[in-house]
């Protein structure tokens, strides 16, 4: 068996410790004794994919930058791998968000450097359907997959994208194995690392800053460039007349994430919002910025994420290793891009938190599954929401606090590619050598043959709340392209009905991508903060 | 399969007449609790209020079961992690969660979902174990969101712990030494 426990990691510098040593722009709003006013050139609110690479681009340019983000910096030396910790601390409501009604458990990370600090690495480019079916539905210009290729292998070489050179982890390969018993096709992953040491917690913020996410890169360079971070501060509303924004106000938090009653406000000529899908809409809508068309908010889409479990009679050890390292795409197009749902066929990593709840049930039987978890390969189907009219996502909505919660329903058309799903990894999984398998449906048993599973699979009722579904990419709310009736930014990431607002993130997506979605976010964040760069400059 | 900390709206008028007088109900759920400050945390605990203790208490040893090694003395341990776990979520989204235990509250609601109107400090392990087994066989949506709004908070609180982590044959992460 595996055991890493025994593993001491020493000698890892923690760029930020020495950074702020070194005299780096760093404010913590939670120790701030008085409201603080605050101007820029640029303001970026949100550290993760889209802010950071913007905020290198423009503090590069020689651009005065802001950079606002409401959690509280934590880095390398308080990546600790422990789950709890990482949840409370590097996740949106502590790992605890959800759909509206509950069906879907979101994982979306809330940390300086966002998702990005706390996402498994795979790194691909926009599938070339996905970029025409925006050309096609949404107006969306000068984002070809030719035309993005050059900022995709931009940042590819910056955040030092490749392809996994080692052997893939027990539960990796059941994916390999399976796949090539059935005859399906599978291939190998590019992740964003750099001298990884294949420990397989990039979940938890990863303790050797191998992985290149905003935090040890993008960010670190604004701050060289004299960027300011101020940490600990959520954007709560915009200034704004109707025409242009002047002004960004935010709430000071504290460690517990409670308002101090200090708060942050950053005047700058331009603004770029990068909350990420859900945050982003939810600070529109709380600015109260024009939407004539009723937009902001809509077509949010998560990629509705099955998971099968494999008992294998040999320790998988899922929770060690590069969480996710080979996929398939047999059925991501498996009819065509805009027909019956498809999915991308992934793995996930077992850490005991997180899979103990995903596995859910409760009492003897829960536990036994639970005392099986070192046994068990985690194959996973992220669904392509948004390329049908039965799938048009999610609507964010405000609190009555003003907080943000997503109105997701998972309907017939999802759902039966959550079936689907279920049916094809669960195969798959027998076929990879697995003695039992249980897709994650809360009336599914570990089924002990293929031929079990595939009589009673299709018996089972497909419902909210029965069948298991979660979301690691939040995905859309902000649409952009050239349709002003369906669509608040244009392809540049300029928001339609505002003259300096920019929205650089993953809500601009017009639909799910069929991919994870950070190098997605990089090069298009990267492509328009450029050409904003440039017109600053003009 | 879905950490489920919100009970949307929605979803509680979709149960139908059920759901609707639940729902209606919801804002006298209070006096029916028992609890003279229902919306004000136990002593000692952040978000619990005495009345989720008492609904929690003889429910924690059966929905962890066997994941207990030091029997009745992690009920309480259980329980305070579920508190710091809620300290997290955006204050609307507890708010949906308390909203379940509210409803938990209810005879009406405990006889549909578990065949049992008495409240659950009244009723032995066996008989929470049976209410639970039919809860989590209910083939409908508002139930098992709410059986699994009950259920996962709990249990990823409890298999974060490092130490109740290693139960399941993980054996936990590297050391992280700094300079």
């Amino acid at each position: 068996m595996n055991d890493l426990s025994k593993l001491e990691i020493r000698g890892v510098r923690d760029p930020w410790k020495e950074g702020i040593a070194n005299g780096w722009s760093v404010i913590d709003a939670s120790q701030l004794n008085e409201d603080a006013d605050l101007e820029a050139d640029v303001v970026i609110i949100g550290s993760g994919a889209g802010g950071g690479v913007s905020a290198e681009i423009l503090s590069q340019s020689g651009l005065r930058v802001v950079i606002i983000e409401a959690a509280r910096l934590k880095s390398t030396d308080e990546f600790n791998m422990d789950e709890g910790e990482a949840y409370r601390d590097l996740y949106q409501e502590g790992a605890a968000r959800a759909a509206k009604d509950g069906s879907i458990a979101i994982l979306q990370g809330r940390a300086v450097g966002g998702t990005t600090v706390v996402n498994w690495t795979s790194s691909f480019r926009t599938p070339e359907q996905t970029l025409s079916y925006w050309q096609d539905q949404f107006g969306v210009k000068g984002l070809s997959r030719s035309e993005l290729d050059p900022w995709f292998a931009k940042m590819e070489q910056r955040l030092k994208v490749s392809k996994w050179a080692m052997p893939p982890n027990a539960n990796n390969n059941a994916l390999k194995v399976g796949c090539e018993a059935m005859g399906w096709m599978w291939s190998v992953i590019p992740r964003n690392v750099d001298g990884c040491w294949n420990l397989g917690y990039c979940g938890t913020g990863c303790p050797t800053n191998a992985k290149q996410s905003m935090l040890v890169t993008t960010l670190p360079s604004a701050m060289q460039h004299g960027a300011t971070l101020v940490h600990g501060a959520e954007a709560r509303t915009l200034e704004h007349d109707g025409k242009r924004v002047s002004a960004v106000i935010c709430q000071a938090l504290d460690a517990r994430r409670q308002p101090t009653g200090k708060m942050v406000r950053v005047r700058a000529k331009t603004i770029v919002a990068a909350g990420g899908g859900i945050n982003t809409p939810a600070l529109l809508m709380r600015a109260g910025v024009p939407d004539p068309h009723q937009r902001l908010g809509k077509r949010t889409f998560l990629h509705p994420t099955t998971l099968v479990l494999g008992d294998f009679e040999q320790r998988v050890d899922g929770y060690y290793g590069a969480p996710q390292s080979l996929y398939s795409d047999q059925f991501t197009w498996r009819d065509g891009v805009d027909g019956a749902i498809g999915y991308k066929m992934e793995v996930m990593p077992t850490h005991p938190g997180l899979l103990t709840s995903l596995i859910g049930g409760y009492g003897s039987m829960a536990r036994a599954q639970a005392e099986r978890l070192p046994h068990y390969a985690a194959a996973i189907a992220m669904t392509r929401d948004g390329f049908h009219e039965q799938s048009q996502g999610g609507n964010v909505e405000l609190s009555k606090y003003g907080d943000a919660v997503l109105d997701y329903v998972l309907n017939d058309y999802v759902l039966d590619g959550l079936r689907h799903s279920h049916l094809t990894m669960t195969e798959m999984l027998f076929a990879a050598g697995a003695q039992n398998v249980r897709p994650g449906h809360g009336d599914a048993p570990f089924f002990s043959s293929w031929q079990e599973a595939k009589s009673v699979i299709p018996t089972l009722k497909y419902a909210p709340g029965l069948t298991g579904a979660g979301s690691a990419h939040v995905m859309g709310g902000c649409t952009m392209g050239e349709d002003l009736k369906h669509c608040l930014t244009d392809s540049d990431g300029r928001y339609h009905h505002l003259e300096n607002l920019y929205v650089f993130d993953g809500s601009v997506l017009p639909t799910s991508l069929g991919v994870n979605p950070q190098l997605t976010i990089y090069g298009i964040s990267a492509r328009n903060a450029t050409r904003l760069a440039t017109t600053l400059q003009a | 399969m879905s950490e489920s900390l919100t009970l949307g709206r929605r979803e509680f008028l979709r149960a139908g007449l059920f759901g609707s007088a639940l729902l209606a109900g919801g804002a006298g759920v209070a006096s029916l609790s028992g609890c003279s400050a229902p919306m004000s945390a136990a002593d000692g605990y952040l978000h619990l209020r005495p009345a989720d203790l008492e609904l929690l208490t003889p429910l924690v040893p059966v929905i962890l079961a066997g994941a207990l090694p030091n029997g009745e003395a992690d009920v309480q341990r259980a329980l305070k992690r579920l508190d710091t776990l809620f300290d997290s979520p955006s204050r609307g989204s507890r708010e949906a969660l308390f909203k379940l235990y509210d409803v938990l509250q209810l005879g009406a609601f405990r006889w549909w979902v578990m065949d049992a109107w008495a409240h659950p400090a009244s009723l032995s392990s066996e008989q929470i174990d049976q209410g639970m087994a039919k809860w989590s066989r209910k083939q409908n949506s508002f139930a098992r969101l709410a059986f699994n709004g009950l259920c996962q908070p709990l249990t990823m609180a409890w298999y974060t712990d490092p130490e109740i982590a290693k139960t399941t044959g993980y054996p936990g992460p590297p050391r992280k030494v700094n300079a």
